[in-house]
């Protein structure tokens, strides 16, 4: 077990360190240098270019420049946002909380609603209630992100006005709310990103959950259930969900890149201010340090919150935790092979 | 027990034969031949929704394609700034124009050619790499395929949005060729793993060994070998790539890093009315709905094929 735990810790900084390096090679791929959209002005004199690339540390061989950046992102230091003027780390530490505030509420709401319309497919499998709701997640499933992000404000925050348009709180009010209607404004302001995040991700929940309560419907222990004289739906509660929920909950870890994915173009339609929404302005911008650095932090989220999930996983089932020898690279890399 | 039939030459003389003549050679002659892909189709075609979806997407494909001979106006040419500006549908515009009087349903036309060119290159290049990629990790085994596969599970963990946005804000824009490579080069991870899965699981069975004992090489025995038997769920991928690339590529270009102005994709025809939706819904509504028609087909499409395949999977995760 302990071995386990060690390996998955080396794989969640073998995250960061080849994210940190992928946007190092991207940099230096890319055209120009980070200076050239501000230096390679022809006005600018050749010398003060130098100076600067040099103040830089631009033009160190690539290797040093490398450790210095590596040094850089394990220290915080991701750079100097030039449309925030202030260090990045301060903007992404602003925007994180945001995007897992949205990211955390919509991964436990898709988790509940897709396993929910899974057990009710299974339920009535073959009928018109399944056909219906398999047409419903296949439609969900195929929406553009932003577009269903775009239809939802349209229709609950301006033909039917009863959710905010956007951001986190009512910037006028909120501050001269009471604790409980403070909570409420935020909650008010999170309904419409959340649930149009999970919409999107519930759909493909319910397809692998009703994919794997039947595969358990054959089973053994379903029939004696059946004998024993219970009723379907505390069969399918209470013994084939149970097992059938195992698979379900690999996808936890799995699914926080495609929440974080997700979230980037919701949160922009919504005007969420978390990383998403700070990556598309910056791109805009041209503010590359955000951008990268906002890569950088998302992806170190997403092994975080992966190795959590996973080290969740095996105080859940207790097969893994004795078949800790074969298994590699844990409950998740296992599905994502799958 | 003996059972008996008419006799081929008397007709009418019935002669006792054995119980294992009792099924007449003329029927197994009669069934057809058929191999691996007639196979697949025959399992495919037995579900519904596969079939619609295989027909809409035909659908799809052929008016795209027939996108010059359908479409009434030029779609990168603004018709009458001012007499064409912003007209909701109509019958000389049936999804209006937008607001630079250009003609919607001309550039949904040729904006699904766009769409759906850059889906299918990237999910064809993402299916390339990931394949030889897998293909290697697998067929090598041990230490290389240890390291091969935590550089995959590193990349995977990537929002592939983010990487998409810090590629787009480094090389500032886009060619189309250039963003085929870009959606392609970063969507190979997940299709790396079930290839190399595949190909682990593969490698050592008789057949295998059987081809490396009468000489042929790693190459050889990987190529015309193994991977042949991998083709199914690599054909799933490329289908499950297309559909999340036209979704990612509409995202990337609706917010002005995918698709350069004036050429028309989906995305650019739904970024050209983003900032006045309420009035200008006609400009959010038909791309979008193009857009899920087309998915939707592509992912009946790419679970009709598993189900074919491989009837007992689970179901691919969006990008």
């Amino acid at each position: 077990m302990r071995s386990f735990v060690v390996r998955r810790l080396v794989q969640a900084v073998t995250v960061a360190a080849a994210v940190t390096t992928l946007t190092f090679v991207l940099i230096h791929l890319a055209p120009g240098d980070p200076l050239a959209g501000t230096m390679d002005d022809p006005r600018v004199a050749p010398s003060v270019r130098a100076h600067w690339r040099q103040v830089y540390g631009l033009d160190r061989p690539l290797p040093v420049q490398y450790v210095r950046f590596l040094t850089g992102v394990a220290r915080g230091d991701l750079g100097f946002s030039v449309s925030y003027n202030e260090p990045v780390i301060a903007v992404i530490r602003r925007a994180v909380p945001n995007t897992l505030m949205l990211a955390g509420t919509a991964l436990v709401l898709s988790f509940a609603a897709g396993i929910l319309i899974a057990v009710i497919q299974v339920r009535r499998e073959g009928t018109l209630t399944d056909r219906a709701l398999g047409a419903i997640s296949l439609g969900l499933y195929s929406l553009p992100d932003f577009w269903l992000a775009q239809v939802a404000l349209l229709a609950f925050s301006y033909w039917l006005p009863i959710f905010p348009a956007g951001g986190t709180i009512d910037p006028v009010i909120h501050p001269y709310l009471g604790p409980a209607a403070a909570a409420l404004d935020r909650v008010r302001h999170l309904v419409l990103p959340a649930v149009t995040l999970a919409a999107l991700t519930a759909a493909w929940i319910a397809r692998f959950q009703r994919a794997a309560l039947l595969d358990v419907a054959a089973d053994d222990y379903l029939r004696t259930a059946r004998a024993k004289g219970l009723s379907e739906w505390t069969i399918l509660v209470r013994h084939a969900l149970r097992n059938a929920l195992l698979p379900v909950i690999t996808l936890f870890g799995l699914s926080l890149s495609a929440f974080v994915s997700g979230a980037v173009f919701v949160e922009k339609v919504f005007g969420w201010p978390g990383i998403g929404s700070v990556a598309v302005d910056a791109v805009g911008a041209r503010d590359y340090p955000v951008i990268i650095a906002c890569t950088i932090i998302g992806s170190i989220l997403v092994a975080a919150g992966s190795l959590i999930a996973d080290l969740l996983y095996m105080l859940a089932d207790p097969r893994l935790r004795r078949a800790e020898g074969d298994a590699d690279g844990g409950a998740t890399s296992a599905v994502a092979g799958a | 027990m003996t059972v008996t039939r008419p006799s081929e030459r008397g007709g009418a003389v019935w002669v006792p034969v054995g119980p294992r003549d009792a099924a007449p050679p003329e029927r197994e002659r009669r069934r057809p031949a058929y191999g691996p892909w007639r196979a697949l189709w025959r399992r495919y075609r037995r579900d519904q929704g596969a079939v619609v979806g295989l027909a809409v997407l035909a659908t799809i494909a052929a008016i795209i394609i027939a996108a010059p001979l359908l479409a009434a106006y030029p779609p990168d040419v603004p018709l009458d700034i001012i007499a064409l500006k912003s007209q909701p549908p109509s019958w000389l515009h049936p999804l209006g124009t937008d607001p630079v009087s250009r003609d919607v349903l001309s550039r949904v036309l040729y904006g699904g050619r766009v769409s759906l060119a850059i889906a299918v290159l990237a999910a064809l290049t993402a299916a390339t790499v990931g394949t030889l990629y897998g293909a290697i990790a697998g067929y090598a085994g041990g230490a290389v395929d240890a390291i091969m596969m935590r550089v995959t599970d590193a990349c995977l963990s990537i929002p592939r949005v983010l990487l998409l946005l810090t590629v787009a804000a480094l090389w500032g824009r886009l060619s189309i060729g250039g963003l085929v490579l870009v959606l392609g080069f970063t969507g190979w991870f997940g299709v790396s793993r079930i290839v190399r899965g595949e190909v682990l699981a593969l490698r050592d069975r008789e057949w295998a060994i059987a081809a490396r004992a009468l000489g042929a090489g790693a190459t050889r025995t990987l190529l015309r070998h193994i991977l042949p038997n991998v083709a199914s769920p690599i054909i799933v991928a490329i289908a499950l790539g297309i559909g999340n690339v036209i979704l990612l590529e509409a995202g990337l270009s609706f917010f002005g890093v995918g698709v350069q102005p004036p050429q028309a994709s989906w995305g650019t025809i739904m970024q050209d009315g983003a900032d006045q939706v309420r009035a200008l819904w006609w400009l959010t509504v038909f791309p979008g709905l193009a857009i899920v028609t087309t998915v939707m087909a592509v992912h009946a499409v790419a679970d009709g094929l598993r189900r074919a395949a491989d009837p007992r999977s689970g179901y691919g995760a969006r990008p």
